[in-house]
């Protein structure tokens, strides 16, 4: 009976003392930690759900109105926009006198862009270019494609060129030519050359005799 | 708003102020109550580390009914042990208990005598859960020793003079039991 009383509370002390493992505190806080970001990146969805589902036709009422105010946005900005713009075309179109010759079928089209700038269903600016005339001149040559300038004229020195090339001998031409130059140069410089030889000889040939008649006229 | 390891998770920082639990505080008061709860029934420090886990996440599920609540205590104990019991049923006990025996037996006796003691140790455990379930389940509770009557009566849905008389039928079956069994032997 002992043994066995022993053996029981040293089962039952076995399980009284069981101690709890290192960190345990910490790992099951970090654990909670992370179910509760977990838990607030989804609540709020879940919550959503839970409240349309509660009371749907007045989130639909409400999505429809947020709605409405979000297409409002843009037509209201695009007014404010041309509102300002369509007084001053008025402004500089008044003093002008009106045109005698154009009709009213004409005048009613060229009015009707004007009605169309109004309209708030038209926000691309592509659009304008049947409400101002000087508005679609400037987007066409915007939009125009790029052409190469125009060469630039000649100066006088290249018209000469010109004009002494197309109008000239062959032979005032072939002046031009650096070969024909240096065979008339070469010419020149042995003319310069044989006209100086000979005068140095008769120079010579004088001196010489004068010297002559010198030894003969002395005893 | 006390903390644990620099860790502070204040339930209300979601919530409305009424149901402001702080849970630092609670898993700093009750892990270690709860671990031997659990361990109690596993007889694994791993798998009561895992139902004291999972005891808290359920006390972050309900906290917007934390308030209602009037024994944290013996709510937490409460749900430990139901943890514990169905985890139980999902794994296989007989291998904890070996393992659970075969450390008991390490820690009080020279390593010579540690096997038959290991074997011993087991008998006890094999006959403690061929107890009733009833009184296996009060003989459990009161292993803890930090449960008073009144708690366990209040865990096991029971009165505290049914508690008293299951205990006491639970010892003197076990005790016969092993008798039995050391005359066999």
């Amino acid at each position: 009976m002992k043994d066995s009383d022993q053996a029981m509370e040293k089962v039952l002390a076995g399980l009284r003392d069981a101690k709890a493992p290192m960190g345990m505190e910490r790992r099951i806080l970090e654990g909670l930690q992370s179910r509760t970001a977990a838990g607030v990146r989804q609540g709020w969805l879940t919550r959503l759900a839970s409240r349309i589902a509660v009371r749907p036709i007045a989130y639909a009422a409400l999505l429809a109105g947020g709605m409405a105010i979000i297409l409002a946005i843009p037509a209201a900005i695009q007014l404010l926009q041309h509102a300002p713009v369509q007084s001053a075309q008025e402004t500089r179109s008044a003093p002008l006198p009106p045109v005698p010759s154009m009709t009213a079928a004409e005048s009613v089209e060229f009015q009707r862009p004007a009605i169309v700038t109004r309209s708030p269903r038209r926000p691309k600016p592509r659009k304008l270019e049947a409400a101002d005339p000087e508005e679609a001149l400037a987007m066409r040559e915007m939009n125009a494609p790029s052409r190469p300038a125009p060469p630039l004229p000649l100066t006088e020195q290249e018209k000469a060129l010109v004009r002494f090339v197309r109008t000239r001998t062959p032979e005032e031409l072939a002046a031009i030519d650096p070969a024909k130059w240096a065979a008339q140069d070469e010419q020149q410089r042995a003319e310069f050359d044989r006209f100086f030889r000979r005068f140095t000889k008769e120079q010579a040939d004088k001196k010489k005799l004068a010297q002559e008649a010198m030894n003969k006229s002395w005893p | 708003m006390a903390s644990v390891g620099g860790y502070s998770l204040a339930l209300a920082s979601m919530e409305s102020a009424r149901s402001e639990v702080d849970l630092a505080a609670l898993v700093e008061t009750y892990s270690s109550l709860l671990f031997r709860v659990a361990h109690s029934v596993l007889r694994s420090r791993t798998e009561a580390e895992d139902v004291v886990q999972d005891a808290f996440v359920r006390v972050l599920e309900h906290r917007r009914s934390l308030s209602e609540v009037r024994d944290m205590r013996v709510w937490l104990v409460r749900i430990a042990w139901n943890l514990a019991l169905d985890r139980r049923r999902r794994i296989r006990p007989e291998q904890l208990d070996e393992v659970f025996a075969e450390t008991l037996a390490a820690n009080t006796v020279p390593a010579d005598k540690a096997l038959d003691e290991a074997q011993h140790i087991g008998h006890v455990l094999r006959e403690m859960e061929r107890l009733p379930k009833g009184e296996r389940y009060v003989l459990l509770l009161s292993a803890i020793e930090e449960l008073e009557t009144v708690e366990m009566a209040a865990v096991l849905g029971r009165s505290e003079s049914a508690v008293r008389a299951l205990l006491f039928r639970a010892r003197t079956r076990l005790r016969e039991r092993l008798e039995k069994g050391e005359i066999r032997r």
